[in-house]
């Protein structure tokens, strides 16, 4: 896998200031140490969401496209997203640029890359599928310093990560994550909401039905004894700090498991610092304290 | 009040307008499925059955079409094959094409957010949230210190906001 190359889309999340940022340092971190070199991509913009593209189609496509083409003119045959949203964004423009040949005659014409023969080449990975499906089980297993031994980790993956494509995994049940989960020693327990929609944007417009929603995933994860709930979306990510705030009086939710992106988790069983992947002094213990209990029941049964 | 036909909509939809009116077998797979139907005024099914007796005006007037998160579970479920949720887009656009919405909150958000597209080719979460709040109701910003609170100590929290050098090439 050393000196394998991609280029990088953070999106605005994912970015230096943005919500998401450690998202995006702890998957930097996570993939330098797997030996994978990602470039980002020079001046990139916004993906346009799915928000852009009510207001104009055709415009959102064009937003798309120029990312795609400053990919291209790097000469990387895959460009690697964290955002779920920029993934369908990035995807749905290369589909429909592919497919719709008006279209791309006249982006042909604005930029030379869309014609060239590495245009379709191109595929827009998620680091979920890169690390599962190309990296593997052996790599990451032998980078693992500190096993997350004991810990009962649940995935929550939201929901435009596997939908509508479901390129990499089952649009509905995917296991990748949990896969990734048991790889670096940490016990994966499944809640069947893990990629019910957390309600994204309209948190902003409509929070009462949204926060009812998310009660229901939160109740669920409780109920399976989850532990520490990753994500691996900035939106989904924020939307449950937000109801851990506004839901503390409901019953039947522990409003202070530690929700934290799953590459922060991979980093901290790879022993890089924990500054770098951005997880709390209060998480980092609350990790080390299980595993070290875990260890210790362990030597108890032995001896 | 604007009339509008199955036609205008079907030629502003692509195929998949299309493809919900010949082929939606009004299973209710969608509204079962969608983690929002319960707080709709007409459920996706219902939405569908509108558009295919030509009441577009009453279907573009409804809640739900603002309800839509777009999680497509509808869409991997339908066993027709319809993209729900693609059509609900497609039925939002058409809606602020033609002035329906203009004092519904989620048009509102979503002006904000391609504004800060336009101007400076990215967005900021946190500057997007506060104008929002500014232009519909300042006292929002209070609910939101608790988490601005918790950002905070996350170390999350910045209203920096790096710009595209190059802003022609993305307004071109």
């Amino acid at each position: 896998m050393i000196g394998r190359n991609l280029s990088y889309y953070p999106g605005c999340s994912c970015s230096k200031y943005g919500t998401g940022r450690y998202y995006g340092s702890s998957s930097i971190a996570v993939l330098k140490a797997l030996g994978v070199d990602i470039k980002e991509i020079e001046d990139w913009n916004c993906c346009g969401s799915n928000l852009y593209r009510v207001i104009d189609e055709k415009r959102a496509y064009l937003l798309g496209v120029r990312n795609i083409a400053k990919a291209l003119e790097m000469n990387l045959p895959e460009i690697l997203v964290l955002c779920p949203a920029c993934f369908l964004s990035l995807n749905r423009t290369l589909t429909e640029v592919s497919t719709n040949k008006e279209l791309k005659n006249e982006l042909k014409e604005k930029y030379n890359v869309i014609g060239s023969p590495l245009f379709s080449k191109l595929r827009i990975r998620h680091i979920i599928d890169f690390l599962v499906n190309d990296i593997g089980e052996e790599a990451v297993k032998n980078r693992v310093e500190k096993k997350l031994e004991g810990l009962k980790i649940a995935a929550y993956y939201g929901c435009q990560i596997t939908r509508p494509y479901g390129y990499f995994d089952d649009p509905e049940f995917p296991t990748s994550l949990e896969r990734i989960i048991s790889w670096i020693g940490g016990q994966p327990v499944e809640s069947s909401l893990k990629t019910k929609c957390c309600g994204g944007m309209l948190m902003l417009t409509n929070e009462k039905e949204v926060l009812n929603v998310i009660e229901k995933i939160l109740k669920s994860y409780a109920k399976v004894g989850a532990e520490f709930i990753v994500t691996a979306c900035p939106l989904c990510h924020l939307n449950l700090e937000i109801a851990k705030t506004r839901l503390s009086e409901k019953a039947g939710l522990d409003k202070d498991i530690p929700i934290i992106y799953f590459t922060q988790l991979i980093g901290f069983s790879f022993n890089i610092p924990i500054e770098e992947l951005g997880i709390s002094k209060a998480v980092a213990e609350r990790l080390d304290r299980k595993i070290a209990l875990t260890v210790a029941a362990r030597g108890e049964v032995n001896g | 009040m604007l009339l509008i036909n199955q036609n205008e909509l079907l030629a502003e939809g692509n195929h998949v307008i299309r493809t919900a009116i010949e082929k939606c077998i009004q299973c209710g797979t969608c509204s079962a499925s969608c983690p929002l139907s319960q707080y709709m005024d007409y459920t996706p099914r219902q939405i569908v059955t509108l558009v295919r007796e030509g009441l577009i005006h009453e279907a573009l007037k409804t809640k739900t079409i603002w309800l839509c998160s777009t999680c497509y579970l509808c869409a991997v479920r339908c066993p027709a094959k319809i993209n729900i949720g693609e059509f609900m887009t497609v039925l939002k656009r058409f809606t602020l094409k033609n002035g329906y919405s203009d004092n519904l909150l989620y048009p509102k958000l979503m002006r904000t957010y391609v504004e800060y597209v336009d101007k400076y080719g990215r967005i900021s979460e946190p500057r997007l949230m506060i104008k929002f709040s500014l232009k519909i109701n300042p006292f929002k910003l209070l609910k939101m210190l608790p988490l601005s609170m918790k950002l905070l100590r996350d170390g999350v929290l910045s209203f920096s906001l790096e710009r595209v050098q190059n802003l022609h090439e993305v307004k071109a």
